[in-house]
C-alpha cells in the first residue's frame, strides 16, 4: 500500500471517528435525563411547573401529545386578532418543553399549516379529532382532549370591529390535570341505557355519536340494557325512552337517585305517558320532571313570523336563553354558541323539597308556546299555553355530603338533543359532564395573558423603516466604499 | 497562545478592512431591513410585540433564506481566497500550529459575524427607543440562537472553503450545506421511527422557533449547535493536515 494511500485512509478514518464522537455525544445529550431547559422570561411561563412536569414523568412510556395548531375559527381570526398567532407560539414551546421534561415518558407531534397534509390526516384520522380539539394527549389508549377553549380564555371580536383578543390560558394547569387524571387510571365511567328503544351506540347507530362525544370528553362508555346493570358506573346517561322500565330496572333506577348519583337524563315528546309519571315521581323532590305537549316557536321571516311549520318546532337556543349563572351554561354563553333542540317537551321547573336546588339551564324564547300533541298543526290555538317554558333543569342536593356525592341531575326536554342533534350541542353535553361530575369546581388554573400592543403614529414608524431599511444598510455601503477608495490610494 | 492571538487580530482586522465583507454586511442589513420593516407592520405584531422575536428568529425568511447563504459567503475569503492568491501555502509553513490557524480563523468570522446580528439587535433597541415595550427575554433568547446557529453555519462554510481556491464551489458548497442541514430534518419530521426521530434531533427551525425565541434554552439544543460546530471545525483541520500529506 502506497504512503500516499494509507494517510489519504487516515485522514478519512479520523474524519470518521469525528463524526461517531459527535453523533454518540449528541445521542448522550438527547437523553431526556440529561436534558434541562432554561426559562429565560420574567414570569418564567413558557416552561412546565413542577406540578406537571412531576404528572408527565409519572406517565408510562410511550405516552403522546399530539397538538393540532390550526387556526380554524374565522370568528376569532377577525381584524387581525392575533389570538391565534399568541396562543401557538405558547403551545409550541410548551409541547416541547413537555417532552423534554418528561424524562423520555412522552412524546410530542406538533401538527400546523406547514406539516405535511399526509401526517395530518393520518392523525386526524387515527385520533377521530374533531374541529377545535387542539391537544389530544394519549396514555395507553386512553385518550384526554383539549380543545382551544379550555385552554384559553377569549375575548370575542365585537361586531365594532375590535379583534378577538386572548385574555388567560390554562394550558400549563390542563395538561398537568390531563396527565394526572390519565396516569391515575382515573376515567370516569358512564352508563348509557339502551334497552328502552335507545337505539345502538354501534357505528351508524342512532346514539353512536352520544358515545363518540362521550369519548372525546374522556368518560369510559359502556351501554347496559337496564340501570340495574350501572353498579359500576360513575353516570347514567338516559337519551330518550320508549318504553317503561322493567320491575327490576325501576327498583335500581329509583336507588340510584335516592343514592345521590348522577344521571343525564333526555325525555322528549315521544316519550310514552307512563315513562313521563314514571320520572315526574321520582324526580319530584328534585323539583323537576316532565310536561306535556311540544314546544313550538313561530318562525322568523323577513318581515314577521309565520306559524303552521313543522319548522317551528326546531328551537335555536340563544345564549340569552341559558342561564348565566350556572357552570354548565355559562362557557356557552362566553363562548357566543347557539344550540339547537328540536322535538322538545317542557321540563318541569318548580320547588321539590328543601333538600335539593334546582336551576332552570335553558328556556325557550317568548313567542314560544305548548302545541297540544293531538292537534300537531304548529299553529298557536286559543288554549295552548304561551311564553317561556324551561327546556333543560338542573337539581342538586342543597349541602352535599362528605361522600362526594351532590345528587346531581340534569334533565333535558328532547332526546334528540343528544342523539342526532349532538353535533350542535356538543358544550352542552361537555358542560354537563363536568358538573355531573363535579369536576366544574376544580381550580381552573386560569393565568393572565399580557399583550405588548404597539401602535406608534405614522412618522415613528417611517422613522423607524427608514432607519431599518435605508440608513443602517446606506451608512454599512459608505463604510465599504470608503474601504475600497483608502485601499485603491 | 501568542500566535494564536496575532492571527486572530490579523484575520479580524482583514474582515474589518475588506470592502467585499462591508458589501455583504449592507446586503444582510438591508434585506433583514426589509424583512423587519413588513414584520412590525403586521396588525398581528403591532397588537402584540412579543409575537416579533418568534416571527423574526423563529422560523421566518431570515432563518430559512438570508441565514444559510450569508456565513457560507463570509468565509470564502478565509480559506479558499488564501488558496487563490498563494497565501496559504506560507500560513501553513509558518510557526504556527494548524489548529490555531483554524480556530483563528473561526473565531474572526464569529466575531465579526456578531456585527451582523448587532445590526439585527440595533433594530429592537430602535423599537425601544420609541416607547415600544419589548419581550427581551424573547429576543435575548432569540438572538443567542441565531448566533449559535450562524456560528455551527460559520464552521460549514469554513470547512467548505478548505477544499480548494474556486470560490464558487466553496460559497455554493457551504451554502448548500447550510440548507440541507435546514430542509432535510424538515423533510423528515413527520416521519415515524428512528428516521423520524433523529430528524426531529437535528431540527434547526424547531430549536430556534420552538425553544430559543421563545426565551427557553435547551441544553440538547447548545450541545448540537456547539457540537456540530467543533466538528466542521475538527473536519476543517483535518482537511489542511491532510494537504501536506495528499495534495
Amino acid at each position: 500500500m502506497s504512503r500516499r494511500l494509507r494517510l489519504g485512509l487516515l485522514t478519512v478514518f479520523a474524519g470518521l471517528c469525528a463524526v461517531a464522537f459527535t453523533v454518540f455525544l449528541l445521542y448522550t445529550f438527547s437523553r431526556p435525563g440529561l436534558r434541562t431547559r432554561w426559562d429565560l422570561t420574567t414570569a418564567e411561563d413558557q416552561g412546565l411547573s413542577d406540578r406537571t412536569t412531576e404528572a408527565l414523568q409519572n406517565l408510562p412510556e410511550g405516552s403522546t401529545l399530539s397538538a393540532f395548531l390550526f387556526p380554524e375559527d374565522p370568528d376569532i381570526q377577525k381584524f387581525g386578532s392575533t389570538v391565534y398567532a399568541q396562543a401557538f407560539v405558547l403551545l409550541r414551546s410548551l409541547a416541547e418543553d413537555a417532552a423534554v421534561r418528561s424524562g423520555g415518558q412522552l412524546s410530542t407531534l406538533i401538527l400546523d399549516e406547514a406539516s405535511p397534509l399526509v401526517a395530518i390526516e393520518r392523525e386526524i384520522v387515527r385520533l377521530d379529532r374533531q374541529p377545535g380539539e387542539t391537544l389530544i394527549l394519549e396514555v395507553d389508549g386512553n385518550r384526554r382532549v383539549l380543545s382551544f377553549e379550555d385552554l384559553f380564555q377569549i375575548l370575542r371580536a365585537t361586531p365594532q370591529g375590535d379583534p378577538a383578543r386572548l385574555l388567560k390560558e390554562r394550558v400549563e394547569s390542563a395538561l398537568g390535570d390531563a396527565s394526572i387524571a390519565l396516569s391515575a387510571g382515573s376515567i370516569p365511567r358512564a352508563a348509557v341505557v339502551v334497552g328502552y328503544g335507545q337505539g345502538s351506540m354501534e357505528e351508524s347507530g342512532e346514539i353512536f355519536e352520544l358515545r363518540m362525544q362521550l369519548q372525546r370528553e374522556n368518560w369510559d362508555v359502556f351501554a347496559i340494557q337496564g340501570p340495574e346493570e350501572a353498579a359500576d358506573a360513575d353516570l347514567i346517561i338516559i337519551p330518550g325512552q320508549r318504553r317503561p322500565f322493567l320491575p327490576t330496572d325501576a327498583v335500581a333506577m329509583a336507588d340510584w337517585i335516592l343514592a345521590d348519583k348522577p344521571l343525564l337524563l333526555a325525555l322528549g315528546p315521544n316519550a310514552p305517558n307512563d315513562v313521563v309519571a314514571y320520572w315526574n315521581d321520582l324526580l319530584a323532590e328534585h323539583g323537576t320532571g316532565f310536561g306535556e305537549g311540544l314546544i313550538c316557536e313561530p318562525l322568523r321571516i323577513q318581515g314577521g313570523y309565520v306559524t303552521g311549520r313543522s319548522d317551528c318546532a326546531f328551537l335555536e337556543i340563544k345564549s340569552e336563553q341559558l342561564s348565566p349563572q350556572h357552570s354548565i351554561t355559562v362557557p356557552i354563553i362566553e363562548a357566543s354558541r347557539f344550540l339547537l333542540f328540536r322535538g322538545v317537551r317542557p321540563v318541569k321547573f318548580e320547588s321539590g323539597t328543601n333538600d335539593y336546588t334546582q336551576e332552570r339551564l335553558i328556556r325557550s324564547g317568548s313567542l314560544a308556546w305548548i302545541e297540544d300533541p293531538r292537534k300537531n298543526l304548529f299553529e298557536m290555538d286559543p288554549g295552548e299555553k304561551r311564553g317561556v317554558v324551561p327546556i333543560a333543569v338542573a337539581a342538586e342536593r342543597w349541602a352535599p355530603g362528605d361522600s362526594g356525592l351532590h345528587g346531581r341531575v340534569v334533565v333535558l326536554g328532547s332526546a334528540e338533543s343528544i342523539r342526532s342533534d349532538m353535533l350542535y350541542n356538543r358544550e352542552l353535553l361537555a358542560g354537563s359532564l363536568l358538573w355531573l361530575s363535579a369536576e366544574e369546581s376544580k381550580e381552573r388554573g386560569l393565568v393572565g395573558l399580557g399583550e405588548l400592543p404597539f401602535r406608534p403614529q405614522r412618522e415613528v414608524m417611517a422613522r423607524i423603516q427608514n432607519i431599518g431599511v435605508f440608513w443602517i444598510p446606506g451608512l454599512t455601503f459608505l463604510v465599504g466604499l470608503l474601504i475600497y477608495w483608502k485601499r485603491k490610494r | 497562545m501568542n500566535a494564536f492571538l496575532a492571527l486572530w487580530r490579523k484575520e479580524v482586522f482583514a474582515l474589518f478592512v475588506s470592502p467585499f465583507v462591508f458589501v455583504l454586511l449592507g446586503v444582510w442589513f438591508l434585506l433583514n431591513g426589509l424583512l423587519f420593516s413588513v414584520t412590525i407592520e403586521t396588525q398581528a405584531v403591532q397588537n402584540d410585540l412579543s409575537l416579533l422575536p418568534p416571527y423574526l428568529l423563529g422560523s421566518g425568511m431570515l432563518v430559512w433564506l438570508l441565514l444559510p447563504a450569508f456565513p457560507a459567503l463570509l468565509c470564502i475569503r478565509l480559506f479558499a481566497e488564501e488558496h487563490r492568491v498563494g497565501t496559504l501555502e506560507p500560513l501553513l509553513t509558518a510557526p504556527i500550529r494548524d489548529s490555531a490557524v483554524v480556530l483563528a480563523k473561526y473565531f474572526a468570522a464569529c466575531l465579526f459575524f456578531l456585527v451582523f446580528w448587532g445590526g439585527i439587535l440595533l433594530l429592537f433597541l430602535l423599537l425601544s427607543w420609541n416607547d415600544a415595550t419589548m419581550d427581551w427575554a424573547r429576543i435575548w433568547g432569540g438572538l443567542l440562537g441565531a448566533v449559535l446557529v450562524s456560528f455551527l453555519f460559520l464552521a460549514t462554510g469554513l470547512w467548505a472553503s478548505s477544499w480548494g481556491s474556486n470560490l464558487v464551489l466553496a460559497a455554493g458548497g457551504g451554502a448548500a450545506l447550510n440548507y440541507l442541514f435546514l430542509f432535510v430534518p424538515a423533510l423528515f419530521e413527520h416521519k415515524e421511527g428512528l428516521l423520524g426521530n433523529v430528524a426531529r434531533l437535528c431540527h434547526l427551525p424547531n430549536f430556534l422557533d420552538r425553544g430559543f425565541s421563545a426565551g427557553l434554552i435547551d441544553s440538547y439544543a447548545l450541545v448540537y449547535l456547539l457540537g456540530m460546530s467543533a466538528l466542521f471545525l475538527f473536519l476543517t483541520w483535518v482537511r489542511l493536515v491532510s494537504r501536506r500529506w495528499v495534495p
